[in-house]
């Protein structure tokens, strides 16, 4: 009786164990960066130049004068 | 705004403090019908820049799908603009003070300039960007607008005009820094045609294809690229392989025509700002899957 307890408390352990294990071996979520003009910005692994790069870079396309 | 661009502040790259995926571009040397001068332009990031309200607070996706810009909606409200300030003189004599325009001479250039500018946004809603329905935010058929304009508009060949009624939702490109060659698919697989076509399709892009021979203009752009960084491979590839596809193109016309077989040798006239970053230029402007 105290082997098959023991079994189960092992059986009903490992699942708790491998959760915690696994939890410091994936990554942390998304965390995210704020900014001064009131927007948070998902963490994208962009910097600041990155980013301000991206939003206004010329790729030669032009609307008006 | 209104239209769903998003504001951003004055930073090194926008000193203007444009909305997010409008830059200015210059073009140094005039182009058929394209002068000299300051532009202001659409980029990636117009369609390609997430936002979410949550709790008051604004959730920025870098990178992700555009979810707010109605194009549509923006292209006639454009065209509605400037067609009201040109024929209701009230309004013109206003834009002219503010541009600081206060000679007749200085009012009547920044006419043509504007008449020209309006000609150009009106044509493309008329018939570049004909729909049967309104896209909605967040809702583009870029497909058709860049083929409308390499295929229709520039080279003169209104018969291979397609209707834009296949609006689907612009991707996420957010991993876009991290590849060489973001964008793979059967239309698209090579990276100079892929930027190409957005920057000279998805909105406009100084380019003479109508002259008749390269001494008279033909093939004069400001498309910016190099074929001495990498891509000359991949330039004489898409040469021979979409090339002659192209070349092959047939209108809807009873009597198919040809598309110049030589549509695309740049010459580039203009350069924004180098290739000091060309990886990221390449990988970023071929990372919208449209």
């Amino acid at each position: 009786m105290h082997r098959c307890n023991g079994i189960m408390s092992t059986v009903t352990s490992l699942p708790l164990s491998l959760f915690c294990a696994a939890s410091f071996l994936l990554p942390a979520p998304a965390m995210a960066q704020s900014t001064t003009d009131g927007v948070i910005h998902l963490n994208q692994a962009w910097s600041q130049d990155d980013r301000e790069w991206y939003y206004h870079f010329s790729q030669g396309s032009v609307v008006i004068s | 705004m209104q239209y769903g661009l998003l504001p951003e502040a004055a930073n090194q790259f926008n000193p203007d403090a444009l909305p997010i995926g409008i830059s200015k571009t210059a073009v140094a040397t005039p182009v058929k019908g394209w002068p000299a001068g300051d532009y202001a332009g659409l980029t990636c990031a117009a369609c390609h820049e997430g936002e979410w309200d949550y709790k008051g607070k604004h959730v920025r996706i870098d990178g992700g799908a555009g979810n707010r810009l109605d194009i549509l909606a923006y292209i006639h409200a454009l065209d509605d603009a400037l067609q009201e300030t040109l024929s209701d003189s009230a309004k013109f004599d206003r834009l002219a003070a503010r541009l600081g325009a206060a000679s007749s001479d200085a009012e009547d250039k920044l006419r043509k300039r504007f008449e020209r500018d309006a000609d150009r946004v009106h044509h493309y809603r008329t018939r570049t960007a004909v729909s049967a329905t309104p896209w909605g935010p967040g809702r583009l058929d870029a497909i058709a607008l860049i083929l409308n304009r390499l295929l229709a508009d520039l080279p003169d060949i209104p018969q291979n005009w397609s209707t834009p009624n296949a609006p689907p939702k612009p991707p996420f490109l957010w991993n876009a820094p991290h590849g060489l060659w973001t964008q793979w698919r059967v239309a698209q697989q090579d990276p100079i045609y892929r930027n190409l076509g957005e920057t000279m399709g998805v909105y406009y892009m100084p380019i003479d294809l109508t002259s008749k021979s390269p001494t008279e203009g033909l093939f004069q752009s400001n498309a910016l690229f190099s074929i001495s960084n990498g891509l000359k491979t991949s330039w004489i590839v898409w040469r021979h392989q979409v090339g002659r596809k192209m070349c092959l193109a047939r209108s809807t016309a009873r009597r198919p025509r040809l598309v110049k077989p030589y549509l695309f040798p740049f010459a580039p006239v203009a350069t924004t700002r180098g290739l000091t970053r060309g990886a990221n230029l390449t990988s970023m402007a071929s990372a919208s899957s449209w």
